[in-house]
């Protein structure tokens, strides 16, 4: 790609730090991050480069971090990745981002229906505030799942 | 008996390095183009030396791997038949190499050993299905415009979301400035590396936030071939290519992987000297490598779908509701919507509210809160499916449109102009394949010529003009960017100039008003001093269609340490003579001081 106006662009995302906004701070992602720091992110992609400290190689491929646990550590990750796409579909009660949570927690396709509406009900619950962490989200979508009969046996 | 003593001396030696393999079959694989990609060489520089792209001493078994392919070739069938265990072995590291290895080399007996990290990893990422992602160009970004383009495999994650996106990218030092990283971004002083992402992150980036379509391209490969890919990315683990942004970029990149799984495509061949990520694409298409194809509506296209879908009261209460979902969520004009409109004004006032916050940088601290509470309004409306009907997929795609070398051919009454360009689209251009509004051209070269004299007429070192029309739901800002050289239409005098404005843009009828306030700089002998710093304004009207395109404007500038105004005026029509040529009528008139010269043109053009 010619980057030529990105270069100065790059030099304006220069004079702040680069974190890592998709990485590995576990849980601590909000619903819609700050713009700014989506705007260094946006200028690293935009030059189709990369700050030094991201990923790379083959062998974290498959689901971005490592180091979650507990029984739905997929979708603990994925959560934290996706908190805006989560939000968005579960208010919808539909969505690809819930369809891949749901494929990531293991939900058989008949409880896939009862997973959405479950999400939808109780969305203000999941998705708290503004400032409330992944980890919180990711508290709150087990307990919603743990009162649900069909849904309980999902978390192990 | 020295004959025999002889024999017994060869095998001795022979034994050594390859004991089953004659040295002439050896020589003649080194040569082999499948040899040859696997170890990515290519024909480089001005006497076309075949040596590899690679710039990684680990990729090379020999220490001469990267010049002499024989060597590399020698140095890999001696080490795979060397004892080792554990993931460092050759045999690990190299399963492409091993694998056809075997093949060509059915007598050599290679070990054969464990490799637990790559029998991991190849369990979890193998899949049936590789895909070529092409997020597209999105208007008031040209460094977008060229687009960028990354592998999807779908594997056995359950869903495309968590799929792997293979993706080659520069990793550029963020404390660099503009001019360090513009010259090693041109000269290759960035590493480039293959990596792998869960796919969703590809979205949310390029999707999302940087609001891109994407389009998803199936690659017709054969199970085999899929295998062999996934195979070769394990061996470019963490290998460093200098990355360069214009040839040796990522969409280059991406064919020579292929060209790997297939050297008698070969696809990266033609792309030595530069790569568009469209023109990639046609290549894959013409070797009918191509399968179905996904489109993937960014953010912004959703917004304007849903806009163009609502009546002028429903797109009043989704404005009024994301200015203050609080005081709307009591409202009668919202309470009285049925409820699959009160979804439909819910999901464009929330879309609008993350359109503020991410595009235009809007740092209202209520805004996120506005968001969350047009979701948690959403999430109680008794509305189940999708609140609009699904995007359609656009009729023509982006490598559906002309190709970006183009040649003019054009007469004037006084002139002859011959003109090249090598990149990329006009306003007039075939419209089909890009987007409205949006021009960059770079490189743009036009001389003129009578019965007498042969010369410069025109150079656009650059020329950006970005024309977004503002609405309730968007408020883009128009601008343009133009430098270079420039004749007058009649006489013998030319300035440099370099051109800056901004502005704004409304619908209007068939197409898009315009207002530039603007400043130019230019050197000339026409001016006193040589030199006019100029200040005014630009209006114009265009119109793009897919059967023709027309484009009027009017600017005026007053010179600023100086007396003297210049105005002019210009008129452009064209027509697409189907994909790859067009004709075009111009007509220019142009005023400085008491000087008066006006023009009319006639142009065919050829896209190549």
């Amino acid at each position: 790609m010619k980057k030529f106006i990105a270069g100065a662009a790059l030099a304006v995302a220069a004079t702040s730090s680069f974190a890592s906004p998709a990485g590995c701070g576990l849980g601590t992602a909000v619903v819609f991050p700050d713009a700014n720091e989506w705007y260094e992110h946006v200028m690293a992609a935009t030059t189709n480069g990369s700050s030094g400290n991201q990923t790379f190689g083959m062998t974290s491929g498959t689901l971005g971090c490592e180091g979650a646990n507990g029984p739905l550590k997929l979708a603990r990750v994925f959560m934290d990745q996706n908190m805006e796409q989560l939000a968005l579909d579960s208010a919808r009660g539909q969505g690809e981002s819930l369809d891949a949570l749901t494929s990531l927690i293991g939900v058989d396709a008949a409880d896939k229906a009862e997973f959405s509406k479950e999400v939808q009900a109780n969305f203000d619950s999941i998705f708290v505030s503004t400032e409330a962490s992944s980890e919180e989200a990711y508290g709150a979508l087990v307990s919603v799942m743990a009162g649900n009969d069909k849904l309980a046996k999902y978390l192990g | 008996m020295p004959t025999l003593r002889f024999f017994a001396l060869m095998c001795v030696l022979g034994c050594i390095a390859f004991p089953a393999s004659s040295d002439s079959n050896i020589t003649q694989l080194s040569q082999s183009a499948k040899w040859r990609a696997l170890l990515h060489y290519q024909a480089q520089g001005f006497n076309n030396v075949e040596y590899s792209e690679v710039d990684d001493a680990r990729f090379f078994l020999s220490k001469a791997g990267k010049y002499d392919a024989l060597a590399e070739l020698k140095a890999t069938i001696s080490a795979f038949k060397e004892e080792q265990e554990g993931d460092n072995a050759a045999l690990c590291r190299f399963p492409a190499r091993l694998n056809w290895l075997k093949q060509v080399l059915p007598e050599e007996n290679f070990s054969s050993i464990a490799c637990p990290a790559y029998d991991d990893w190849y369990d979890k990422i193998q899949g049936d299905e590789l895909f070529l992602i092409f997020p597209s160009s999105y208007l008031n970004s040209p460094s977008s415009m060229f687009g960028h383009t990354l592998f999807r495999l779908d594997g056995k994650q359950g869903h495309q979301l968590l799929s792997s996106a293979i993706n080659f990218a520069a990793f550029t030092d963020a404390n660099d400035d503009e001019l360090t990283f513009t010259v090693k971004g041109l000269s290759g002083g960035y590493p480039g590396y293959v990596s792998l992402v869960p796919y969703y992150e590809k979205v949310n980036e390029y999707n999302h936030i940087e609001s891109r379509d994407i389009w998803e391209y199936k690659l017709e490969l054969t199970h085999e071939q899929i295998q062999e890919f996934t195979r070769h990315i394990w061996e470019l683990n963490e290998i460093r290519f200098d990355y360069f942004f214009i040839d040796e970029n990522c969409s280059y990149r991406l064919l020579t992987l292929l060209d790997v799984v297939n050297p008698s495509w070969q696809l990266a061949a033609p792309f030595t000297y530069r790569t568009v990520p469209t023109d990639t694409i046609r290549a894959l298409e013409e070797k009918g490598l191509i399968g179905d194809v996904k489109f993937r509506p960014s953010k912004t296209t959703l917004i304007e779908q849903q806009r163009l879908q609502l009546n002028a009261n429903l797109r009043i209460i989704a404005r009024d509701l994301a200015d203050d979902p609080y005081a709307m969520a009591r409202d009668a004009r919202f309470l009285s919507l049925d409820e699959q409109e009160k979804a439909q004004v819910l999901d464009i006032a929330y879309g609008y509210t993350r359109y503020l916050n991410l595009k235009k940088k809007d740092t209202d601290p209520t805004l996120p809160k506005r968001s969350l509470k047009l979701l948690s309004l959403r999430s109680k409306v008794m509305f189940s499916g999708d609140a609009y009907p699904a995007v359609e997929q656009p009729k023509i795609r982006d490598e559906h449109g002309h190709k970006t070398l183009r040649s003019t051919l054009g007469a004037t009454e006084d002139y002859l102009e011959v003109g090249f360009r090598i990149n990329y689209h006009d306003w007039l251009d075939n419209l089909p394949g890009y987007r409205q509004g949006a021009q960059i051209e770079m490189g743009d070269i036009r001389f003129r010529a009578d019965q007498s004299h042969l010369q410069l007429q025109h150079f656009d070192v650059i020329s950006i003009r970005s024309l977004g029309p503002r609405n309730r739901f968007s408020q883009p800002i128009s601008w343009q960017v133009n430098g270079g050289y420039e004749r007058w239409v009649s006489d013998d005098k030319g300035q440099l100039h370099i051109k800056l404005g901004g502005g704004v843009g409304y619908e209007a009828g068939p197409g898009n008003v315009y207002g530039f306030l603007q400043t130019q700089l230019a050197n000339s002998d026409r001016y006193d001093d040589d030199w006019r710093l100029g200040a005014g304004a630009e209006v114009g009207y265009l119109i793009q269609t897919t059967q023709f395109s027309a484009w009027l404007s009017a600017q005026h500038l007053s010179s600023v340490f100086q007396s003297g105004d210049s105005t002019e005026y210009q008129v452009g029509v064209s027509v697409p003579l189907g994909r790859h040529q067009q004709i075009r009528v111009e007509w220019q008139k142009q005023q400085w001081r008491q000087l008066e010269q006006e023009q009319v043109r006639l142009t065919y053009a050829v896209y190549h």
